[in-house]
């Protein structure tokens, strides 16, 4: 079943085309991936899915509904959730007061949020670091606290922008067995990723990114042989 | 306890005892709460001790700055919105109760709550555009409105424009605000910064205490999980202003007497920033102890040298905020933690 539905979305930064006619959909209990060389739109898009940036055409559809045009919190709310490419922990709380924001901007008391987040963070293997400041948190630590803390806003579908960025191959593999937990969890994954072992590892499908316009979609094997997918990232001599 | 005066039964006596030792212990582990009991029962027996009204006028100093830094501190320190405008709101309190008084006879208690909504209001009209703007671009616009806010008073002549007004005295009337002595002023001020301290408590632990944290570190992240951002500055916001408004009816009433020129200056609010920066922004106790050692400052300047004490005092905040900058940047809360983790 369809879940969300990006048609023809377009976004404009002065004479640079970030998004060019973008279409794509992504279907309940998938995992799909986004690749493509930097600067090819793929944090833009998850900025306009999320409501970050306001698309100058096209729409979102989230579950029947078009969402754009909403406000950040209010995409979150209808069950969208993201965490972001440069890390952005609440540095002055605890980490467990970073999921307990989450749980708190859902209807829920501070008691029962301070309970609830440890359940997440039990999740995602931060339940002994909880009372420490999250400013204190490694690179890895910290991209799943953030993994934490979307899925303490219980999202029917997550945006994930690089999880494993920055990240040495053992945090890799620990990832890759997270995002594995939360798929169970009923949860469809949108994934910006660069490590092509990751996502031949998780995703169903990939679509491929290029100078804002979507060069290639369809199983991991077939996009990365794609000839317009090695062109765009090793140039023309390899294609 | 001696047996012939008590005539208790042991296990009450020992009750008695053991609840002693709670109440030790509680000492022991809650140093914060014990320091609080402290603090209130010596300010609350103060007047009393110490009938010299110069010192209670420099208490009563303490306490009005405490609220503004209070308020500012839930704003500022928590909710990280940095405003200077607070002497528009003091000002919308004291000009409400005042002009309820003087041209139609409300008593200024009444006006003291109409002036709270007054200011309530005007941090919505005002904050609703004036959060789109980010960091020190709110901060130059909150200080702009301050301007602007006073140029329209000094022109409004229905309250008496750049002269200002002088409330009228009608001798000790406790249903009118009005005291003869300066010892009832001390008990209000000191029940209103009580207040701002309780509401800080409140928020440090409630719901929008962990959001306002949240916007403070990343706005943008706490949009992203749900958090409908606007809504809680504006409730941060208005915090701010009532208790603001509040205090400046109060300083309507001590002072008899507002003038657009002194009341509606960008100077008030730098005071109150400085006390709860000085304390430590973002703690319970900052605002309170920066209030302490200002407040007191400003007023044996202005005391012990008139007119050129205005610029001394100038030279002492600007040595502290150098000196709070380079040493101490999280204020002296944050210099006292450390200390007692040494002990």
């Amino acid at each position: 079943m369809n879940l969300l539905r990006v048609c023809n979305v377009t976004k404009t930064f002065g004479g640079v085309v970030a998004n060019d006619h973008i279409n794509l959909d992504v279907n309940e209990g998938e995992i799909v991936g986004i690749i493509g060389p930097n600067g090819s739109g793929k944090t833009t898009l998850f900025d306009v899915i999320t409501g970050f940036l306001r698309a100058e055409e096209g729409s979102v559809v989230f579950e029947g509904r078009n969402i754009l045009g909403l406000r950040p919190d209010q995409v979150n709310r209808l069950g969208i959730a993201r965490t972001f490419q440069k890390l952005r922990p609440f540095s002055s709380m605890s980490v467990r007061e970073n999921v307990m924001v989450a749980l708190l901007s859902h209807p829920l008391g501070v008691a029962e949020a301070g309970k609830k987040a440890m359940e997440y963070l039990n999740l995602v293997g931060l339940s002994d670091k909880s009372e420490i400041p999250a400013g204190g948190l490694s690179t890895g630590q910290r991209k799943r606290l953030e993994v934490a803390r979307v899925m303490a806003t219980d999202p029917r579908l997550m945006l994930l922008d690089e999880p494993t960025g920055g990240i040495d191959p053992e945090g890799c593999r620990s990832l890759v067995e997270l995002i594995h937990r939360i798929r169970q969890r009923n949860v469809t994954i949108l994934v910006i990723e660069h490590r092509m072992k990751v996502l031949a590892a998780i995703a169903d499908r990939l679509i491929a990114l290029h100078l804002g316009k979507k060069i290639a979609e369809g199983r991991p094997q077939d996009v990365l042989r794609n000839p317009e997918v090695v062109r765009a990232y090793l140039g023309d001599a390899y294609a | 306890m001696s047996d012939d005066t008590s005539g208790l039964s042991p296990s009450t006596d020992r009750m008695i005892h053991s609840r002693w030792r709670v109440t030790l212990e509680n000492v022991r582990s809650n140093p914060g709460g014990a320091l609080l009991v402290l603090v209130l029962v010596v300010l609350a027996a103060f007047p009393l001790l110490v009938a010299d009204p110069t010192l209670q006028h420099v208490f009563i100093q303490v306490f009005f700055y405490a609220t503004l830094a209070q308020a500012w501190n839930i704003l500022g320190g928590y909710a990280g919105q940095l405003s200077l405008g607070q002497s528009i709101f003091v000002g919308a309190g004291a000009y409400t109760s005042t002009l309820l008084f003087v041209k139609a006879g409300v008593t200024p208690w009444i006006g003291l709550v109409g002036g709270m909504l007054v200011a309530m209001s005007l941090a919505i009209l005002i904050g609703y555009p004036l959060f789109r703007l980010k960091g020190h671009y709110f901060a130059i616009a909150t200080w702009l409105l301050t301007e602007i806010a006073q140029v329209l008073v000094i022109n409004w002549a229905w309250a008496s424009g750049a002269v200002g007004i002088n409330l009228p005295f009608r001798g000790d009337s406790p249903v009118l605000f009005q005291f003869n002595s300066k010892a009832p002023f001390y008990y209000i001020s000191f029940a209103i910064a009580v207040l701002a301290f309780v509401t800080t408590y409140l928020v440090e632990h409630t719901k929008p205490g962990y959001i306002f944290r949240a916007i403070k570190d990343d706005p943008e992240a706490a949009s992203s999980l749900g958090v409908y951002i606007l809504r809680y500055q504006l409730l941060a916001f208005m915090i701010y202003s009532a208790f603001s408004a509040a205090i400046g009816t109060f300083y309507a009433q001590y002072v008899l007497v507002i003038v657009p020129d002194t009341l509606l200056k960008i100077d008030m609010a730098v005071l109150a920033m400085l006390a709860a920066v000085l304390g430590g922004k973002g703690t319970l106790w900052g605002p309170l102890i920066g209030a302490l050692i200002l407040a007191p400052l400003a007023e044996y300047a202005r005391i012990l040298l008139g007119g050129q004490g205005r610029a001394i005092s100038l030279a002492v905040y600007g040595f502290l905020i150098v000196s709070l900058a380079i040493y101490e940047p999280l204020g002296l809360m944050s210099l006292f933690r450390r200390i007692r983790r040494r002990i």
